[in-house]
């Protein structure tokens, strides 16, 4: 089994804490029948309460699960216990021999895969109704619109009246009309309005932020008066911002693929009104391309979790238009998913801290609404200096690490002072860093 | 950028009141900003801000670093990384899962020469702050990137390799000069008296007591006097501190005092077959309240029994060999009369502190055979210290025994054992949990929980595999068993995974 997966990456598969307790409890040997592995997949029997032990299997290419138990559970706390005892007890499965139960279930996931592949561009193929489709989009043009002007109106009187006079707002002072924005269908402008509230709470050069926000804000809504009027790319980047979503299968079937071997640098898990935001960071190690993989879940639901940092897969990636395409889509994965080892592809990343910020400058002029921007840096130490940590490449130029960061420590053991690899997100003023290179390791965080 | 500050400016406080004319720049962003030709003032200032915070934000510069003060790299490491297995593993027991075998980690660790990963050693270090018996262990496992951090960290001082400034002692604060005088006495202990020696006078009361407890290391006769001097500080601490490391020293006067004092109290008789009558002492002067006799009693023993027991165990217990001619488990036996467990009790503690095993048998032995239902008759700590000091070999067929002829002894010792229990004791011990685990029997259950707790942490991992195997399925007793059995196979599956992961590359 792949290294990537260690019993904590396991665990947080779980859909919630019981099933991972339940798990832990059958992650023991002796609560299986038998168990069994092959190059693909790893299959165990579990004798439950009824009479005929209970089939559970693990597809290591994702990794999916299935079981024969009743749980409505997913994964099941059968399949938690199997993958965990896989991690503890690699020695405790049989080699080979996959049984019936096993080839056919993955032989099912394969026909799965294809025929889901061809809906997919059948979906493109044939627009569900044109007519209507596009009779949606005018109401959806015509709310967000009406939104925009609201928002115009109380953008001029925050300036009319001063930022200093805003700070002193309570919450709701910007929970109002971020809700407003969410009614709207304007989602995304609500975001930076909610996360405008925040920067107006928080000190230093709080006004500089804040206005930054404002201004972007501003742009956004006259943008989108003018729409039609700006390249397709830009308008794409646009509407993102706004808020708008687009299909997968829209995405999927207009985009071209990239294939890659991409390694998995970076993850983030972030809460937004109920709803869990996953960013997972890629970098193509031929292409050269960064690829962001957003995963969404509300409260109850898992995450997304089949990319884990540390890994390398090999996959077709679509790319969302835009004008500095960065957010993607998985089109198809081939193959398992193996642990980066070495050092790193000679085309991933930046070898100076120069070029790094000349490529996101390169970015931001195309595509104004990136706020992180993923930086790979190669040949760079970490360095602490009046409790702020840097990182500094070989030619002497600095970054500054997000003030707070929390393995700063972790990030300056893992780099012992030599030259590492190291990975992060960068939001034009900090560097948060998610994983490091060295030594032929990679270490996520 | 002058631009970006008066916006940022007039931003701030309001247009209604900053009715200046917009600003403006030269250059194309001039350019741009002035072509922005909003209906209203707000409106300008909000493209503005757009347009130039791109402008900035396209254009900006790299700092560059202080390099006055860069830090060597480390050294390259002698030993191998862990595999990512057991680096994972670690990881959960920093965590606090299973962290009591955080020790025995670290220990299979150094023997297989092995490193923690790098990205564990600042939680590792921590934990080497915090607990201190695991420094040794900690520094072995860290290598030299542990070192190197240890440098860069004041928290993590003491895993730093730097040469000790031995000014420190001078000048240092109490735990900077406790740590150099600590270093000293591991490399020659002489000089590390003589340093305390020479300011012991002039050192305050509240620092004394911590002073002292660094002669024990590499204690010696040499320590002698200067140990005697302290038996008459002003300070309570300090005399308890120098009684307390005199007494382990056979040849020390307050030895020798106690041996004085407590040789009266026996009364031999019976030729050949000897018979030990004791006496109780009958006050505690001066001078005993001196040597470090409490007079207050602890653990529910009278005043006087409380003295002697204080006494005996300062007494290294070869004397009592010696002046009777007999082996220890014949003094056992000879000790008769109503003080025959005080006895006991003073010499196992004797035993302990001069590490002295052949009476650890005998007085175990002897305090199970006056064992009633759940009360020892000699203190329970004291008895489980006991079967910890026996050779390992004999404490197995010892405890095989106890198990089969009195399983709540048993019990009661295996519940605090702080060894390693091998695999035959190991089996003896699962064969009698799963004899009982079908029963339902509360007594028996709830004697053995507490041993089950500790069990998984000390039986043979080698056997994790055998101990899953045998347990009942189902029924009344095992409902009240099985989540103490499972956590108990739990902890020795992790311990029997850890140690295999720890072996492999």
């Amino acid at each position: 089994m792949p290294g990537i997966w260690t019993s904590e990456k396991i665990l947080s598969l779980a859909p919630d804490a019981a099933s991972a307790a339940a798990g832990k409890g059958l992650a023991s040997a002796r609560k299986w029948v038998s168990l069994g592995r092959s190059e693909r997949a790893i299959w165990g029997e579990c004798q439950g309460s009824g009479a005929k032990p209970y089939q559970t299997r693990i597809d290591l290419s994702e990794p999916a699960f299935k079981c024969t138990c009743p749980s409505r559970k997913f994964p099941c706390k059968h399949g938690i216990g199997l993958f965990l005892l896989a991690d503890a007890q690699p020695g405790a499965f049989k080699d080979g021999g996959e049984p019936a139960w096993v080839t056919e279930w993955l032989a099912s996931r394969a026909e799965r895969g294809e025929k889901k592949a061809k809906k997919v561009g059948d979906a493109a193929a044939t627009p569900v109704d044109p007519a209507a489709a596009a009779r949606r989009a005018a109401e959806r043009r015509k709310k967000v619109l009406g939104g925009i002007d609201e928002l115009e109106l109380w953008l001029k009187d925050l300036v009319r009246h001063g930022l200093a006079a805003a700070q002193g707002k309570p919450y709701a002072f910007w929970e109002g009309i971020a809700a407003r924005m969410v009614d709207a269908q304007a989602p995304g402008l609500g975001r930076m309005l909610r996360e405008s509230a925040g920067i107006a709470a928080t000190g230093g050069a709080w006004a500089e932020r804040l206005l930054e926000r404002v201004g972007t804000m501003y742009l956004a809504a006259e943008g989108f008066r003018r729409i039609e009027a700006l390249p397709l790319e830009a308008a794409a980047d646009l509407r993102e911002a706004i808020g708008f979503t687009q299909r997968q299968e829209e995405v999927l079937a207009a985009g071209t693929a990239v294939t890659d071997r991409w390694l998995v640098l970076g993850q983030r898990v972030e809460e937004e009104e109920r709803l869990r935001v996953q960013r997972t960071w890629l970098w193509g190690g031929e292409s050269g391309r960064a690829a962001l993989v957003l995963a969404f879940a509300h409260h109850s639901q898992m995450l997304e979790t089949t990319l884990v940092p540390g890994a390398v897969v090999e996959a077709d990636l679509v790319f969302y238009p835009g004008a500095w395409p960065l957010r993607a889509l998985i089109a198809e994965r081939r193959g398992m998913a193996a642990e980066i080892k070495g050092e790193w592809p000679a085309a991933l990343g930046f070898g100076s801290i120069g070029a790094a910020i000349s490529a996101y400058s390169a970015a931001v002029a195309k595509s104004p609404w990136i706020e992180r921007f993923p930086l790979a840096l190669r040949g760079v130490v970490s360095v602490r200096r009046e409790g702020q940590w840097r990182i500094v490449d070989e030619g002497g130029d600095e970054l500054r690490v997000m003030p707070g960061y929390g393995k700063g420590w972790e990030l300056l053991a893992v780099s012992g002072g030599s030259g590492v690899g190291v990975f992060g997100e960068w939001d034009g003023r900090n560097l948060l860093p998610l994983g490091v290179q060295a030594g032929g390791r990679f270490v996520g965080f | 950028m002058e631009l970006w500050r008066e916006l940022v400016k007039a931003a701030l406080l309001g247009t209604e009141r900053e009715r200046s004319a917009p600003a403006t720049t030269a250059g194309p962003l001039g350019e741009v900003v002035g072509r922005l030709n909003g209906t209203d003032a707000e409106g300008r200032l909000l493209a503005a801000a757009a347009v130039v915070w791109a402008y900035r934000r396209a254009g900006q510069g790299v700092a560059k670093a202080d390099e006055s003060q860069r830090t060597l790299p480390a050294e390259d490491e002698e030993w191998l990384r862990v595999s990512g297995r057991a680096g994972a593993q670690l990881g959960l027991m920093l965590g606090g899962e299973h962290g009591e075998l955080l020790g025995e980690w670290l220990a299979a660790a150094a023997s297989a020469r092995k490193r923690a990963p790098e990205e564990w050693l600042p939680a590792l270090l921590h934990a080497g702050k915090t607990q201190e018996s695991l420094r040794d262990l900690v520094l072995a496992v860290a290598g030299e990137r542990g070192r190197w951090l240890g440098a860069q960290n004041p928290e993590w001082g003491y895993a730093s390799r730097g040469s000790f400034d031995e000014a420190l002692w001078e000048r240092g604060r109490l735990d900077e000069r406790v740590a150099v005088l600590r270093e000293v006495r591991r490399k020659d202990a002489g000089r590390g008296r003589e340093w305390l020696a020479g300011v012991w006078e002039k050192e305050s009361p509240d620092d004394r007591p911590k002073l002292v407890g660094c002669l024990a290391i590499g204690l010696g006769m040499d320590d002698e006097p200067l140990l005697e001097s302290m038996l008459d500080d002003g300070r309570k601490e300090v005399r308890k501190a120098a009684a307390n490391l005199l007494s382990l020293l056979a040849g020390s006067r307050l030895v020798k005092r106690m041996i004085e004092r407590v040789e009266p109290l026996f009364e031999g008789s019976g030729g050949k077959r000897l018979r030990l009558a004791v006496k109780l002492p009958a006050a505690c002067d001066a001078g005993m309240v001196r040597d470090g006799v409490e007079r207050k009693p602890q653990g529910g023993y009278g005043e006087r029994a409380w003295w002697l027991v204080q006494m005996l165990a300062d007494v290294p217990p070869g004397v009592w060999a010696k002046k009777w001619g007999k082996a220890a488990g014949e003094l056992v036996a000879a000790v008769q009369g109503e003080f025959a467990e005080e006895v006991w009790e003073g010499w196992g503690r004797a035993a302990l502190r001069h590490r002295d095993a052949a009476w650890a048998e005998p007085i175990l032995t002897a305090a199970v055979g006056r064992w009633t239902k759940d009360d020892s008759p000699v203190a329970l700590d004291v008895l489980a210290d006991l079967v910890g000091l026996m050779a390992a070999r004999r404490r197995e067929e010892w405890l095989i025994g106890l198990v089969k002829s009195g399983p709540a002894q048993a019990a009661a010792l295996l519940g605090q054992s702080k060894f390693a229990w091998g695999e035959r004791l190991t089996l003896e011990v699962l064969a009698y949990l799963q004899s009982q685990a079908a029963k339902a029997d509360y007594q028996t259950f709830w004697r053995w929980s507490a041993v089950m707790k500790q069990a998984g942490t000390r039986m043979d991992p080698a056997l994790a595999g055998d101990a899953a195997a045998g347990w009942p399925a189902e029924g009344k007793g095992w409902g009240l068993w099985k989540s103490g059995v499972e956590q108990m196979l739990a902890a020795l599956q992790f311990r029997r995974d850890m140690l295999e992961a720890i072996k492999e590359a």
